[in-house]
């Protein structure tokens, strides 16, 4: 049972290596490497309990520190996709209290002893893992079995998790190399494929604690679950605390995700994902992969160090050390139970989007139609074989290598004999895998950035289809911005009026704001003064009362003895000009001078644009605010998510539920149904801080 | 390369703060085991001991053999005794601008090189300074651990130092100073409860500036400064070099022999002064903090060096007091009073007088002054009461957790040789890691207390949100 496999690491050996007779003449170029030596892969034993939970004992290492990890089929590939980011937000709340111990018994126990515990789900699996000194071994089993057994889900925890997942959300959404990733697979995968459904905020706020427990029961089985237990560790003892402490869970059928057949597309497809005031684009290439056991894993793992793996490959060379376009370009590919993607991309600034895009692709073809230089090749090589016994430190490194392959079903020797693998790869391996597995004739083109600059780039090199972020189709004139603001905020429905809140810092009041609209002329003049904790702020925004086209803007902002302010007027040519004045170690006085795009915002009208906006069930607005800190131009997202009666000060309002994100903060609005829809309420996603209409008086 | 490498946010992702990097070197009490070089620890050795030996070149290159037939790679790892605490006044930032400079090429290897050689061969390498050192590391496959040897010495022996090369990384020094401190949340408060404002500039320049340096300083550094600091602190003689992992000692003999033993010894250096460092505490100091959002309260008490009999109690009462979710400052402030968002407490020692940490983060609306007597509260409890045999067990486990985890590398043990012999001036020091904790009384941890934590010897910084009316500092 027990394999051992002796390895051999390192180049040839070298005649030259470490001559002492060397001392006088120094060397002037790097030594040849010294003689290999035999690194012994560890070995490691298997067997299956009862119930059919597949153990494997690692017993690797020179200090008493030992892991248990329980790997079960079943991520977030099981879980419906109405429900999507179920499985995650099951394993953030599993290590959360049982029904013997609450969420900080659990954490004191296992600090206690100084170790770990932890859950998580990936594409494909849910893994419960825990790590302590062997002495706490038990401690360990104990605890991880009770979370795994009998893991309680208090309502209190579940939602305080879901909180900080809509929040690392919303800042996902925000960025554009998280959007790119989630499209691409979208794209690639198509949206019947479980890899290609994404979690979005509607779909984390379905889920609910029974759906925590209902998850749960379906997929914590004990078979084709495997349990690894590794570090120094003794096998008869892990064998029985294995059958004490996994030996009741139950044994039903893996869940199996259902994976419908995918494929590339026939031709090459452009998709513009639009993400307006974007300076840079992120530029990608993708096609489907390999499947885990396709036998052009190594050659391929060869092809993306050379393309780009690293700081030295192609990519990076190319774009940012020659071109000078970006900070980095890299390629991946990935090794899923299902089909994998193979994808490159990078982050440039809007000029060179088309001509990075060129780039990309010749480097593509460039892999398909010439064999790598025999240099280049062993460069990359001597990188992915030479850090081998670097991934072998630590029985952690170890077991996590050996469980992917075990519970892929991958011949074991691809892990134990990878640096022979690596090494038996040529460059005719590498053109032939190119020719099969890298095809941008038929790949997803994938552009992350402000339409309005690229439409023409991209539609120069072909047919475009435009996405927003979350991928939901826009048009051509949409992206462009023809025709929709004018119809988008019909500003006759203003009025003028005062309004009054009180500002909450966890439920204490702590400052106040007023708000007064005022008619002059053709124009409207809102002037805002915020008092929060002895911090002040005035702002003076003044737009048309007949298009609202914005005209000008004052603010001035007092934090103890620190003011500062700003002056800005819009001209016609679609600029914004002024002064902004900051005290002198922030920067002190600058003049500033931007692109001011038609249908872009002043700070402040965001929330006029919003009571004048068509709202009900379901709307979204976008709205297209400058940022005065940047200086460039924020795109706020506005959605109804729902509807909400507000008792405020013996008055009773119904409200629109509003998230707006997109700004520094998210936030939630409470919106007066009734048009103009009033702020009735104001609350920030992560902080305690909350505004409520105090006084309200229309004219 | 970067200033100090460990995590900028804690764990939780929350507020970047300097709990997390109060140093794991906790302390010693006065220990006996001597090991003579080439001994070997018994096999029934104390927690996170391990065998090795210890030997100098004829230039003074102190060097430290751990070789293990059961690792899988080697760690090439050299401290040289030097860091800010060496720098003079108005030359600050020094030890740091060489952490970069080292990268810039030397006779045999062109500016960048390292790094491509290093990686090209599969291994992994870094760089940092603290106030009391600099380090330089790479973990190698066995059979390039002569490359990694020859890296080093090419550069101990001829480090290009030329107006070009500072210019360009004393820019990027600035820029990492930027990013670091005077644009990062907190970082102007962390450098007062960390220098500024508990350490005397006169009496011990020494701790009373952080090894970030000023921008003054760098734009006024001139290449002559640059090569004397060089020569006096990157010499042989005062240099350690440590090699953990799969090799054979007598190659790494010869190797070592060949590729430094020509390079010439240096002049003894100057010795850091620190005398009366505390001499103007009580301070209480207010930091205006344009970046940070929440108020803060930051205490720091005069403590000890390293070394110190005290130390190890000093680190236990830290651990019951601040880390972790189930420790004092957390269960209190955070849970129970919802007071603050974060609350830690850390024991930093030094090679001269440490400092002994309190810090909490306000929630909304909280006043700093509320987190202080809070604070407060928590020290009386201490005072009056002691901690519990089941805390001082808690900390015991945590301190043996994480020495043993952190060996499992052969950095991690590299590492672990270079402080014992740095801050216990010897190198089998690792073998009481555990044991100096573990020796640690309820008595003991009453004791420090009383001794450290009195009104009269700390620092107290509050960081109030927003633009300040002038510079601090």
């Amino acid at each position: 049972m027990r394999t051992r496999i002796a390895v051999v690491t390192g180049a040839l050996v070298s005649a030259l290596a470490a001559s002492p007779g060397a001392l006088e003449a120094r060397q002037s170029s790097p030594p040849a490497p010294l003689a290999e030596r035999p690194i012994e892969f560890p070995g490691f034993e298997e067997f299956t309990l009862d119930n059919g939970l597949r153990v494997v004992i690692l017993a690797y290492g020179t200090q008493p520190v030992a892991s248990v990890r329980l790997y079960v089929p079943g991520g977030s590939a099981v879980e419906p996709s109405r429900l999507a980011g179920l499985a995650g937000i099951t394993a953030g709340v599993l290590t959360k209290g049982t029904s013997s111990r609450s969420a900080v018994e659990i954490s004191e126990a296992i600090e206690g002893v100084g170790g770990s515990l932890n859950a998580s789900a990936s594409q494909d699996f849910f893994t419960v893992s825990a790590s302590s000194l062997t002495d706490h071994l038990e401690l360990a089993f104990e605890l991880m079995s009770d979370v795994v057994m009998d893991a309680s889900f208090p309502q209190q925890e579940v939602e305080l998790y879901q909180r900080q997942v809509l929040s690392s959300l919303q800042a996902q959404l925000g960025q554009p190399q998280a959007i790119a990733a989630r499209r691409f697979a979208s794209l690639l995968y198509g949206e019947a494929h479980p890899y290609g459904t994404q979690a979005l905020p509607e779909t984390v706020r379905e889920i609910a604690r029974d759906d925590l427990v209902q998850f749960r029961d379906r997929v914590l089985h004990a078979n084709g679950a495997l349990l690894m237990v590794a570090g120094r560790v003794d096998r008869a003892r892990v064998e029985a605390l294995a059958r004490e402490y996994f030996g009741v869970l139950p044994s039903r059928a893996p869940v199996v995700p259902e994976f419908p057949a995918v494929s590339d597309p026939v031709e090459a497809q452009i998709h513009l994902v639009h993400r307006p005031g974007s300076v840079q684009s992120v530029v990608g290439v993708g096609n489907l992969g390999i499947r885990p056991d396709d036998p052009d894993y190594f050659p391929l793992l060869v092809l993306d160090r050379v393309l780009g793996g690293g700081a030295d490959s192609r990519l990076f060379r190319i774009l940012r050390e020659e071109k000078g376009w970006t900070y980095g370009a890299y390629s991946s590919f990935n090794r899923p139970s299902d089909i994998g993607i193979v994808t490159v991309n990078t982050e440039v600034r809007t000029e060179v989007t088309d001509s990075t895009l060129t780039e990309l692709i010749h480097q593509l073809h460039r892999l398909r139609d010439e064999p790598v230089p025999a240099e280049e090749l062993e460069g990359a090589k001597n990188f992915l074989a030479g850090s081998f016994p670097l991934r072998l430190e630590t029985a952690d490194q170890v077991a996590s290598q050996v469980a992917t392959s075990l519970l892929r079903g991958l011949p074991i020797e691809d892990v134990t004999r990878y640096p022979e693998r690596i090494r038996a790869v040529s460059a005719e391996d590498i053109q032939r895998v190119a020719r099969t597995h890298i095809r941008p004739d038929r790949g997803i083109i994938l552009v992350v950035g402000d339409g309005s600059h690229l439409v023409d780039q991209l539609e120069a090199i072909g047919p475009v289809t435009f996405l927003d972020i979350e991928g939901n189709p826009l048009t051509r004139a949409e992206v462009l911005g023809e025709g929709e603001e004018p119809s988008s905020f019909d500003v006759s429905l203003l009025s003028p009026h005062i309004r009054r809140y009180d500002v909450y810092v966890q439920g204490n009041p702590m400052g106040s704001a007023e708000y007064r609209l005022e008619r002059e002329g053709d124009d409207w003049v809102s002037s805002v003064t915020t008092t929060v904790m002895g911090n002040g702020q005035q702002t003076t925004v003044r737009f048309s009362a007949l298009d609202f086209t914005p005209i000008s803007l004052e603010q001035e902002a007092s934090q103890g003895p620190m003011s500062t302010s700003a002056q800005l007027r819009v001209s016609e040519d679609g600029r914004v000009t002024g002064t902004v004045s900051l005290p002198p170690q922030m920067g002190g006085d600058s003049e500033l001078d931007h692109p001011f795009p038609a249908g872009t915002l002043l700070p402040g009208m965001d929330e006029y644009a919003l009571s004048v906006s068509p709202l009900e069930e379901g709307a979204r607005i976008s709205l297209r605010v400058l940022d005065l800190g940047q200086g460039s131009v924020s795109v706020l997202d506005a959605r109804v998510t729902g509807e909400e009666t507000i008792e405020l000060a013996g008055s009773s309002f119904d409200t629109w539920r509003v998230e707006l994100t997109g700004g520094p903060i998210p936030m939630t609005l409470f919106l007066r149904k009734d048009a103009p829809h009033i702020l009735v309420r104001q609350e920030f996603m992560g902080q305690p801080v909350r505004f409520d209409l105090t006084l309200l008086e229309e004219r | 390369m970067s200033f100090m490498r460990r995590p900028r946010t804690d764990p939780n992702g929350r507020y970047p703060m300097n709990i997390t990097r109060f140093r794991p070197w906790l302390a010693t009490a006065v220990f006996t085991a001597l090991v003579s070089p080439g001994s070997i620890v018994a096999q029934d050795a104390p927690a996170g001991a391990f065998p090795f030996e210890s030997y100098r070149l004829e230039n003074g290159l102190h060097v430290l053999l751990a070789p293990d037939a059961g690792a899988t790679a080697v760690a090439v790892n050299l401290w040289y005794n030097v860091g800010s605490r060496n720098e003079r006044p108005s030359r600050s930032g020094f030890a740091h601008l060489f952490e970069h400079l080292m990268f810039q090429g030397s006779d045999n290897v062109e500016r960048g090189e390292h790094f491509q050689f290093v990686e090209r061969a599969g291994g992994s390498l870094n760089a940092s300074v603290t106030e009391d050192r600099t380090n330089y590391y790479q973990t190698v496959p066995p059979d390039r651990m002569n490359l990694a040897l020859w890296l080093e010495a090419d550069r101990m022996r001829s480090l290009g130092i030329n107006a070009e090369n500072m210019a360009r990384e004393v820019e990027v020094v600035k820029e990492e100073r930027r990013l670091r401190i005077d644009n990062a949340p907190y970082g102007s408060s962390q450098l007062q409860i960390g220098h500024y404002a508990v350490y005397d500039s006169a009496s011990c320049f020494a701790y009373a500036h952080s090894p970030i340096g000023s921008m003054e300083d760098l734009d006024a550094a001139e290449p002559v400064d640059v090569r004397e600091f060089f020569a006096t602190y990157y010499a042989p003689n005062n240099a350690t070099l440590a090699l953990v992992g799969d090799f054979d000692p007598a190659v790494a003999r010869e190797l070592i022999a060949e590729y430094f033993g020509s390079i010439p010894r240096g002049a003894d250096p100057p010795v850091a002064e620190c005398s009366d460092p505390f001499r103007g505490l009580p301070v209480h100091r207010e930091v205006h903090d344009p970046n940070a959002t929440l108020p803060g309260v930051w205490i720091a008490y005069g403590s000890v060096e390293t070394s110190h009999p005290d130390a190890p109690a000093l680190a236990v009462l830290a651990r019951i007091l601040g880390a972790g979710e189930s420790s004092r400052l957390n269960q209190r402030l955070v849970r129970e009073e919802q007071a603050a968002l974060q609350a830690a407490a850390g024991s930093t020692t030094r090679l001269g007088p440490g400092i002994f940490q309190l810090i909490a983060i306000a929630n909304q609306g909280v006043e700093p002054d509320a987190l202080i007597t809070l604070l407060d509260e928590e020290i009386e409890r201490v005072l009056a009461e002691g901690v519990t045999e089941d805390e001082l067990m808690r900390a015991r486990n945590q301190v043996r957790a994480q020495v043993i985890f952190g060996r499992q590398s052969v950095m991690g043990r590299a590492e672990a040789l270079q402080s014992a012999n740095h801050f216990y001036g010897d190198p089998a020091a690792i073998g009481t890691s555990v044991t100096r904790v573990e020796g640690v009384s309820r008595d003991d941890v009453a004791r420090v207390a009383a001794t450290y934590l009195t009104p009269s010897n700390r620092a107290v910084v509050i960081t109030l949100p927003g633009p300040a009316p002038e510079e601090d500092r």
